[in-house]
């Protein structure tokens, strides 16, 4: 299904969460709405959901409002941040609830429930875990039973609140692979709400960047990273170094760092910074160098390297091939020379 | 390890023996002076009986209103904000605080037939203070604040998340009620019903002087008690006693069981 | 949080507002109106008659003794089961309880039946001269019965939740079993241990039942508070009898409001 939300505003006692926010979504779409905690990303989610109404603006599924339909009857499937488990339901009364809450003409049959039940615990990996208590068991599989639950509706599309957030690190990417390839197989229009950039990045067909209740940016991950549309993209997508630029003759210079490698659209002649990423800095040992060597650390095949330069107040911060440290003979104290390759100006 | 475990250990099992177990075991020897047919004829004669079962009988339909009562203050209380909230939720407490024979006096002046509310139940012919009706007010009085304060802090602590999954998956708010929100408080509901019933079984000052205490209308056990001391009869006074201490430590195992059960089904035991 | 449509909550609220103003705030005000019914003249000279006094001075000696003696070993209870794990550890918290939820009456009976006349040390103490039941002794014991759990109750989850860690950290660095509860444990309980006296002068000043078996009733002499007021109240004395009914509801005010402070106090540590 694809939905809409046009113009949407929303106010808690006078903290404005979202501020005319509008965004399509496609049909079978993988979203992700990232952005730090506060962006009004969760806010969002749930107006889409029906938990939360809007100050002003529609939303739309299939071109039509449903803003007069409540959460009971708008069929979206919803999983909560912390899983929202019936704590006194076994899984099996969990994922069936949906089912079983339903009208009497509605409803299917006891036979064709456990069924659908036991379809969904198959998919998603916890057959055996059916009569458990949700107390017993584990972060994970407490979301694979949320997730089941959400899904047991057929819901018209699915919507993820931070779903991965509370789970460590191995079973939080088991899990979003598995989302992906569930996205994949149903082709069920999902939106995922984090604010964790690799997560969005990894499995997202596109990227909702949202911050102090503002889209910033649109876009599948590669566009807005290579593209980052604004600094605080730039800067939430991953570490930049902010470097002030001085202009002349229509070209830009820093002092301490050579930037002759990138060009710049007209445009932006003129513009105060340029941010330049870590691992789009070159690097060599040169004693006429202006920087030095403050800290470095090998991180398995990357090095972290903070580079001082006259005239910044930060240390650069530069990473490179771990191999290429050793063999460039660059260790702390060293005098080095800064290029970048790559950035983007504003 | 930290000092005192004997010392402190000692002197509460031993103050606790002085003050509590061994005048409790002293009844229950006197009862056993009585043999089991000398207790079972004091208890089954009509006049016990009838005090028994009023006084049960009445504490379970206290109970049972205060179970209504009681979920539907302390849902108002966790559930909306409102003026007066604070004032609502400090009286609950005050059948806690308030002496039993204060309360007792005053519901009786205020259910008298000359009283404001006897006067106005007098017009729809309904006597209140001096008949069993009396008793059960002043039950109902007592045992509020149990079945308010044992829910409360479930109801607290339900997960706002929980109601709005079942609303997505398209439950009414009387089926997340019924499903949802009622199972995960019923264990206290009943911990608070026992609680309330266990306090109105045993009560005796709130209820003397509204009851009326007609023998066989209107006499509270604990009240049989305390005619059958004075008239010397420590016997049959003993006997009664043993009976409702009997009903008491059931109720006392009973709610124990419904707690253990509340924190099972809370996912923390 | 408010999720129910509005024409449910406002029915909701004002339904919980007429429970309670029936069931709770009309005795309240029958006490005070009662009272005042005369004037303040009557209402001074009520309070100010030689038998009432005596029985405030009754009811404060009563307090002072029982809450002192409960405060002491209620202090101790409370350390034993919190800081430390031992078998029989939940048993021992039931029978810590067990006065709760034994009829006041009983508690009342169970002196008698030890120390009456015809009690098991009855005829011992006539010799000796000694007397407890219908007289001071008795009425203390009965009171200590059944205020026991007060400070126990209310001290035990407070030192559980904050563990053990303080004292033994503090027995490490070398200080002995005393200084370890008074310099450090003391410090982080005392609200709830002021909340546990508050509650049990409160039911020590009030309770009626366990004080009326054991009293006799003797004019100015063990007539407590709550005593009072009933033989004035039986006397249809009733402006007396509700002048000292109001001192003992302001005494439940006191009370409530203290909790209300702790709690607000505890809100904002």
């Amino acid at each position: 299904m694809s939905i809409d939300a046009i113009d949407i505003t929303k106010d808690f006692d006078g903290f404005v969460a979202l501020k005319s926010v509008s965004l399509s979504v496609n049909r079978g779409e993988l979203l992700a709405l990232l952005g730090p905690s506060g962006s009004g990303k969760t806010t969002l989610l749930r107006i889409i959901a029906g938990l939360e109404w809007p100050d002003a603006g529609d939303v739309r599924i299939e071109g039509k409002s449903v803003l007069r339909v409540n959460a009971r009857e708008r069929g979206v499937g919803f999983v909560f941040q912390h899983y929202a488990l019936f704590r006194h339901m076994t899984v099996f009364d969990n994922v069936a609830f949906g089912l079983t809450v339903r009208t009497r003409h509605l409803r299917p049959s006891k036979a064709d429930i456990a069924k659908r039940v036991h379809e969904l615990l198959e998919l998603v990996q916890i057959e055996r875990l059916v009569k458990r208590y949700p107390s017993e068991l584990s972060g994970g599989q407490r979301q694979r039973v949320a997730l089941a639950r959400a899904l047991a509706i057929e819901p018209i599309v699915l919507l993820l609140d931070e779903p991965f957030g509370a789970l460590d690190a191995k079973v939080r990417k088991e899990l979003r692979r598995w989302l992906r390839r569930l996205n994949e197989e149903t082709g069920m229009t999902s939106i995922f709400v984090t604010h964790d950039q690799e997560e969005a990045m990894e499995i997202a067909d596109r990227v909702v960047v949202m911050s102090q209740g503002r889209i910033e940016q649109i876009g599948k991950p590669a566009e807005i990273y290579e593209n980052p549309a604004n600094p605080f993209v730039c800067e939430f997508l991953g570490s930049a170094n902010r470097i002030p630029l001085t202009w002349a003759d229509g070209k830009m210079a820093h002092p301490a760092i050579d930037l002759d490698a990138i060009t710049v659209r007209p445009a932006l002649v003129g513009a105060e910074n340029i941010y330049v990423r870590p691992h789009d800095i070159d690097m060599v040992k040169d004693a006429a160098g202006v920087g030095t060597v403050r800290f470095l650390s090998v991180v398995g095949p990357i090095a972290r390297v903070d580079v001082e330069v006259a005239g910044l107040e930060k240390p650069v911060e530069v990473d490179m091939p771990a191999h290429r440290l050793t063999r460039a003979g660059i260790e702390v104290g060293a005098p080095v020379r800064l290029t970048a390759v790559k950035g983007h100006v504003y | 390890m930290i000092p005192g475990f004997g010392l402190t250990l000692g002197l509460t099992l031993m103050w606790l023996s002085l003050i509590v177990l061994i005048p409790l075991s002293g009844l229950v020897l006197k009862a056993a002076t009585l043999g089991f047919s000398g207790f079972f004829d004091t208890i089954f004669t009509a006049r016990v009986l009838a005090s028994l079962k009023l006084s049960f009988g009445l504490s379970l339909i206290a109970a049972a209103i205060n179970l209504v009562l009681g979920l539907l203050i302390a849902w108002v209380l966790v559930r909306y904000e409102f003026p007066l909230r604070r004032i609502l939720s400090a009286m609950v407490d005050i059948p806690f605080a308030l002496p039993t024979a204060v309360a007792g006096i005053a519901l009786t002046s205020l259910y008298a037939p000359n009283g404001p509310l006897g006067f106005l139940f007098g017009l729809i012919g309904l006597k209140i203070a001096f008949t069993p009706l009396g008793i059960l007010v002043a039950l109902i009085f007592i045992g509020l604040p149990f079945v308010v304060r044992t829910v409360e802090p479930v109801l607290a602590d339900i997960d706002q998340a929980t109601e709005e999954a079942a609303a997505c998956l398209g439950a009414t708010r009387f089926a997340t009620f019924r499903r949802i929100i009622l199972p995960a408080i019923l264990p206290a509901l009943l911990t608070g019903f026992a609680l309330a019933f266990a306090r109105a079984v045993g009560e005796y000052g709130s209820v003397i002087f509204i009851a009326g205490n007609l023998p066989m209308v209107s006499e509270i056990a604990p009240l049989l008690i305390v005619i059958k001391l004075e008239e010397f009869e420590y016997e049959q006074a003993t006997a009664i006693a043993v009976a409702m201490l009997l009903a008491s430590l059931a109720l006392l195992f009973l709610i124990n069981v419904l707690q253990a059960w509340g924190r099972k089904r809370q996912g923390t035991g | 949080m408010n999720r129910d449509p509005l024409p449910i909550r406002i029915l909701l609220i004002a339904l919980a507002f007429l429970v309670m103003a029936l069931l709770i705030g009309l005795p309240l005000i029958t006490v005070f109106a009662q009272a005042l019914s005369k004037g303040w003249g009557e209402y001074v000279l009520a309070l100010l008659d030689k038998t009432t006094l005596s029985a405030i001075r009754l009811t404060l000696i009563t307090a002072l003794i029982s809450v002192t003696v409960n405060l002491v070993f209620g202090v101790m209870a409370a350390w034993a089961i919190a800081k430390y794990e031992f078998r029989g550890k939940s048993f021992l918290l039931t029978l810590i309880d067990l006065p709760f939820s034994v009829s006041p009456v009983i508690a009342g009976l169970v002196f008698v039946l030890m120390f009456g006349l015809q009690g098991w040390f009855g005829p011992a103490l006539q010799g000796t001269g000694i007397k407890i039941i219908f007289a001071l002794p008795g009425i203390v014991l009965a009171t200590m019965f059944v205020t026991f759990p007060f400070v126990a109750r209310e001290l035990i989850p407070l030192m559980q939740e904050q563990g053990t860690e303080d004292e033994e950290a503090a027995v490490s660095l070398g200080a002995s079993g005393f200084q370890t509860f008074f310099l450090v444990t003391l410090p982080n309980i005392k609200w709830g241990l002021v909340y546990g006296v508050l509650l049990c002068n409160a039911r020590a000043m009030g309770e009626f039942g366990a004080v009326s078996v054991v009293s006799g009733h003797i004019r100015g002499k063990t007539n407590t508070m709550p005593l009072h007021v009933e033989i004035l109240y039986n006397e249809y004395n009733f402006t007396a009898a509700f002048a000292v009914a109001s001192l003992l509801a302001l005494l439940a005010f006191v009370t409530l409001a203290a909790q209300s402070l702790l709690e607000w106090k505890k809100g904002h540590a």
